[in-house]
């Protein structure tokens, strides 16, 4: 056996991490090496520092840090859909998003019958809006919410973003 | 019956409840607690919480000093695996799984702070210490402890190497449990570890012919 193996086994052998069958080769290498006998000694005395300072004790709790994670958990965890029903559920999504970022970017490339087909999405209600039930499309200027019926002779140029039905909110 | 005494009935019942529950759950081992938290059984959790924070806040203590970071941590660590816990492969052990999760957010959250910390280390050893130090007349290097010592050898070391030793040799998971962790081969766990060993021994020994020498040095000095 090289010094330069025995070394590394004998960095293993210090904590326990050689397989048995690998011991006694390099027992023996040891045995006629005074540099590797020199290195065992050098390992061993490192390894004894290790071991005396993971015995040190560390921080120390009273109370489980459950009570503080508990507060921070979402309410359910959320139950595990079966394969098949997430990959539906993420070509709707999908869908519904290529829907809206179509109808956001390119109002002016398509014609207002595509525009109002990618409408129907179901959307959240932004907290701050009051909408009665309609057609609705987002003003260029201010990015309100305009209903269509106002906007009856607006040029299409000036509208952006999706058409939204808004629906029984 | 009164208001106060249904709703102290009420209470005492709940609490009973939750007793149960908590005895219920010791006797469940991970995988069926894993199962049951899923189900949406928070004492599930808390019982796995329970069973893992000790060694979990050992370990992130002997990467990270400042207490309250190591339980901030703990905590977030806490939330991942249970965000996580769709994710988790129920063929696999919890434990290790957990921990994998624990060193990795440690070691980003290192390596986010890797300047500011070298800074605090310094700073939290001088107040760590209750003796004063004039900073004119003594080595601080002097006043600390082994512990302090070990850990500022240990900060030497490049994360990869310092990683495995830390929990080998000072937390004793087994270079199996070490590759799960760290979602390494064995093998390559093993020679990292042979050589992290080495390093430390080299900076040791280094670290201890130079406080010798500087205290040589005092003596003349006196
Ligand atoms: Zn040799």
């Amino acid at each position: 056996m090289k010094c330069r193996t025995a070394r590394q086994k004998i960095r293993l052998l210090v904590g326990n991490d050689l397989a048995q069958n690998e011991i006694e080769p390099v027992r023996e290498h040891i045995a006629e090496c005074d540099p590797c006998q020199q290195h065992v000694e050098d390992m061993v005395d490192s390894s004894d520092v290790l071991t005396s300072y993971s015995g040190e004790v560390l921080s120390q709790r009273k109370t489980s840090v459950w009570e503080s994670v508990v507060d921070q958990l979402p309410p359910q965890l959320e139950p595990a859909v079966p394969r098949g029903r997430q990959i539906r559920q993420s070509i709707l999504v999908v869908a519904a998003v290529v829907a809206i970022s179509v109808a956001g970017v390119l109002p002016d490339l398509i014609p207002d019958s595509v525009l109002m087909g990618s409408a129907g999405v179901q959307i959240t209600k932004p907290e701050s809006v009051e909408l009665p039930a309609g057609e609705y499309v987002r003003h260029y200027s201010d990015q309100s919410w305009q209903s269509l019926e106002s906007l009856d002779g607006m040029p299409r140029g000036n509208r952006r973003g999706p058409v939204r039905n808004v629906v029984g909110f | 019956m009164t208001t106060s005494t249904r709703s102290a009935v009420a209470e005492s019942v709940t609490t009973r409840e939750a007793d149960t529950d908590e005895r219920n759950c010791q006797g469940f081992n991970d995988a069926r607690l894993v199962e049951m938290t899923r189900e949406g059984s928070h004492e599930a959790f808390a019982e796995l919480v329970r069973r893992y924070e000790s060694r979990l806040i050992r370990v992130i203590s002997r990467f990270i000093l400042d207490p309250v970071m190591v339980e901030d941590l703990s905590q977030e660590v806490f939330l991942r695996a249970y965000r996580k816990l769709e994710l988790f492969d129920a063929s696999r052990r919890f434990g290790p799984w957990l921990f994998q999760i624990g060193v990795n957010m440690t070691l980003d959250h290192l390596r986010k702070t890797q300047r500011r910390i070298k800074w605090t280390l310094f700073s939290q050893k001088r107040s760590e210490d209750q003796r004063t130090i004039d900073p004119e007349t003594a080595d601080p290097r002097l006043s600390l402890d082994l512990s302090q010592e070990v850990r500022s050898v240990l900060d030497q070391i490049p994360e990869k190497y310092r990683t495995v030793l830390v929990l080998r040799d000072l937390e004793n998971f087994s270079t199996s449990e070490i590759a799960a962790i760290t979602d390494r081969k064995e093998a390559t766990i093993r020679w990292r570890l042979a050589e992290a060993r080495a390093k430390f021994q080299k900076l040791w020994t280094a670290r201890q012919q130079r406080d010798s020498i500087a205290g040589r040095a005092e003596v003349d000095n006196v």
